[in-house]
């Protein structure tokens, strides 16, 4: 059933740009108060603010913490701040939409100059971009914050399936957030909630550029996709917005495509 | 000059706030340990104590200056050169 989002709550982390910065503002023209996490230096963190702002000029609340969300302690301070802002109701939408890892191949290059991962990249990316999303869930779950009728977003990539080069410690951290959306999906579908991964076509991000070689793939996609453009924050926003606005719970465990049908091509 | 401007950032303090950061006792904190190599540092941990440095001596620092944190000396030096100039 259709079920407005206005007054309800939605906690986005990577909140400061790219797509979590564009669902903060879907979610909050819906009406959505957003509790916002991302860790920036003080650059990021003031232009973090402004958008904090905007959102709440649209007349929603608008809270942005600077916090690294793989961290205990930032759980451990930030979950009791959720159920006072949203006074116990707990949240509609969780958006899990982070950029934080190393960008390096397995291997050392042929040449010898790109050294490979190694066991600390490996494991920092994987808990940071995939581990965090079970840790908040089994955090927000005890502290009562996931009622029935939520909604649980996972941002993935091809990357989760398919081979980038220098993308592999990001890869294996999506192939292990896919996984886990899967199981989260079945653990809460008796209480309810659902838990979907969204997987968007190439998207001109932050995030994007900082992969080696993002050029070539966005000339790419722009070519092949069948949509005849690349996927923009607001098409993934969208999706989100349409999804949660349901309080049914059985579309859930899926990896969602939002990308005009760029994946069937490429 | 640099001299003066380094005294006026006290290095203990900057052991103190990495020592808390990443969980080691302040005195494992050498002057010239190698972050990443002794302390074992990753790139997070590093962001982690540029966010607590920007916030205690109210400086602005780059993604890229982070790379070049691999030691308390040369962490103290970088914060005493931006108070100096900031």
């Amino acid at each position: 059933m259709f079920v407005p989002l206005k007054g309800a709550w939605a906690l986005i982390f990577g909140v400061s740009s790219g797509m979590g910065l564009e669902a903060a503002r879907a979610l909050a023209e819906a009406g959505c108060g957003i509790i916002g996490v991302h860790f920036d230096l003080a650059e990021g963190r003031q232009e973090a603010e402004q958008h904090a702002g905007e959102l709440g000029d649209l007349g929603v609340a608008a809270h942005f913490f600077n916090r690294n969300i793989a961290s205990k302690q930032a759980r451990a301070e930030l979950v009791p701040v959720i159920r006072e802002l949203t006074a116990g109701a707990g949240l509609r939408v969780v958006v899990h939409s982070v950029a934080y890892g190393t960008l390096t191949s397995l291997l050392p290059s042929p040449d010898g100059r790109e050294p490979g991962t190694t066991a600390k990249q490996l494991a920092m990316t994987v808990d940071v971009m995939g581990h965090s999303l079970v840790y908040w869930t089994q955090d927000l779950l005890e502290a009562d914050l996931l009622p029935r009728g939520a909604n649980i977003f996972a941002m993935t990539s091809t990357g989760g399936t398919r081979v980038l080069p220098n993308y592999a410690p990001v890869a294996a951290a999506k192939a292990v957030l896919e996984s886990h959306v899967r199981h989260l999906a079945v653990e809460l579908a008796p209480r309810g909630v659902a838990v979907n991964a969204i997987r968007a076509g190439t998207t001109i991000t932050p995030a994007l550029r900082k992969i080696p070689g993002s050029d070539q793939i966005i000339a790419q996609c722009r070519e092949i996709n069948p949509g005849g453009r690349l996927t923009r924050p607001e098409d993934v926003a969208e999706a989100i917005v349409t999804l949660s606005s349901s309080d049914s719970s059985w579309l859930t465990g899926n990896v969602i495509g939002v990308d005009g049908g760029e994946a069937l091509v490429r | 000059m640099s001299d003066n401007q380094a005294a006026a950032v006290d290095i203990d303090d900057i052991r103190a706030l990495i020592a808390e950061e990443i969980e080691l006792p302040v005195e494992e904190v050498t002057d010239e340990a190698d972050l990443a190599g002794d302390l074992e540092v990753d790139s997070l941990a590093a962001m982690e104590i540029a966010v607590q440095l920007e916030k205690r001596y109210r400086i602005k620092i780059d993604e890229e200056e982070i790379s070049t944190f691999t030691s308390l000396s040369v962490i103290h030096r970088f914060i005493a050169a931006k108070v100096g100039t900031g």
